[in-house]
């Protein structure tokens, strides 16, 4: 049995015209345990961002999957978003990398 | 014509209980307990950081203890600010549907509700307009951010001008990723920010700017605006939010 390592990855994802999104992910396997989402945007209810994070745990790290979710997420809260769409949050999620050291 | 409340209510020292304050008037308004209001108010050395900021990553935290500046969370998104006695801050609250802003869209609320600002500046002689998303800008440089909500059933908007600040403090104690500046292709957050000071090119105080904003209201709005006190409840809810929320780390610095 072969256990995943996991891995620290970030982006600073700066929507074109829009807000700054600041994805932490922990990832294991191809897929995420845990993701905090930070930055400067606007989210109405603000409350549900906790939910989205949640959403995220355990999702795989691939576009598709990330896209149903992010949709799920949106349609299901009706949360409004303001220099950010729906569609921002997975390219920032896709967009984390490996933590550098010391960064 | 509508008569609006206008609170001066301020707390300069503790801008924990100033952001206590800030959240309990539009709750009071939603429920129907006060009317359409304007506060206006300044903080000492403060960051106010947006709800949905990383502190750990926003904060230079060896700036603010070398200057003394505060850090407090608000409960409305946007991006941090750098508060002190040269900042004037202004925040209106209104019952949800309201006739201004009949829709519960924040573009169109930051928009809507910036324009007393925008008025109250240009009547001072500075060529403000509203650059969207959500700042005032004069020349290009942003002189005001604004942020706000829908919740509590109430509108709320709030903004900070730049009256007189230290930019200089500004720059340090904010760590302002560099994907931001290089978007905007500016060198540093002092470059594309001014304070009405610079623009008008002589001394002028957060009072001077405080009334040209409620002229600026009064003329854009078609309101009246009337100096009140906050309401008992107000008061016991500010306190209680004291208590529950902005006194605390959990609440200003773990996200």
């Amino acid at each position: 049995m072969t256990i995943g390592v996991e891995t620290l990855l970030s982006a600073d994802y700066k929507v074109p015209g829009g807000k700054l999104l600041r994805v932490r992910l922990r990832e294991t396997g191809g897929r995420i345990e845990s993701a905090k989402i930070s930055g400067d945007f606007f989210l109405i209810p603000e409350d549900s961002l906790a939910k989205l994070e949640m959403m995220l745990e355990d999702v795989p790290l691939r576009e598709k999957e990330l896209k149903l979710l992010v949709d799920r997420f949106f349609r299901g809260t009706s949360a409004q978003g303001l220099g950010v769409v729906p569609d921002d949050f997975v390219k920032a999620i896709l967009s984390a990398k490996l933590e550098e050291l010391g960064s | 014509m509508e008569t609006w409340r206008l609170v001066d209510v301020e707390y300069r020292d503790d801008p924990f209980m100033n952001m206590s304050v800030e959240e309990a008037i539009p709750r009071a308004v939603g429920e129907g307990k006060a009317p359409g209001t304007v506060r206006f108010w300044h903080n000492s050395n403060t960051i106010v950081l947006g709800c949905f900021q990383s502190a750990s990553l926003e904060v230079n935290f060896v700036a603010c203890k070398e200057t003394g500046t505060t850090v407090v969370r608000r409960f409305t998104g946007g991006g941090a600010v750098y508060h002190d006695a040269g900042n004037l801050n202004y925040a209106i609250s209104l019952r949800k549907g309201h006739p201004l802003v009949p829709d519960a869209d924040l573009q169109f609320v930051f928009q809507r509700l910036s324009q007393g600002a925008v008025e109250g500046l240009r009547g001072l002689g500075v060529n403000a307009e509203f650059q969207p998303i959500n700042d005032i800008q004069v020349e290009g440089k942003k002189v005001s951010g604004a942020a706000g909500s829908i919740r509590w059933g109430s509108v709320f908007h709030h903004g900070c001008i730049l009256v007189a600040s230290d930019l200089s403090i500004l720059g340090r104690v904010l760590n302002v990723p560099q994907v931001k500046l290089a978007d905007r292709h500016v060198a540093s957050v002092q470059k594309r920010v001014t304070t009405i000071r610079d623009e008008l090119g002589k001394d002028v105080t957060t009072r001077d700017v405080r009334d040209g904003i409620v002229q600026g209201i009064e003329k854009s709005y078609g309101v009246r605006l009337e100096e009140g006190p906050l309401t008992k409840s107000e008061l016991s809810t500010a306190k209680e939010l004291l208590d529950t929320k902005y006194s605390k780390s959990a609440w200003n610095l773990e996200k």
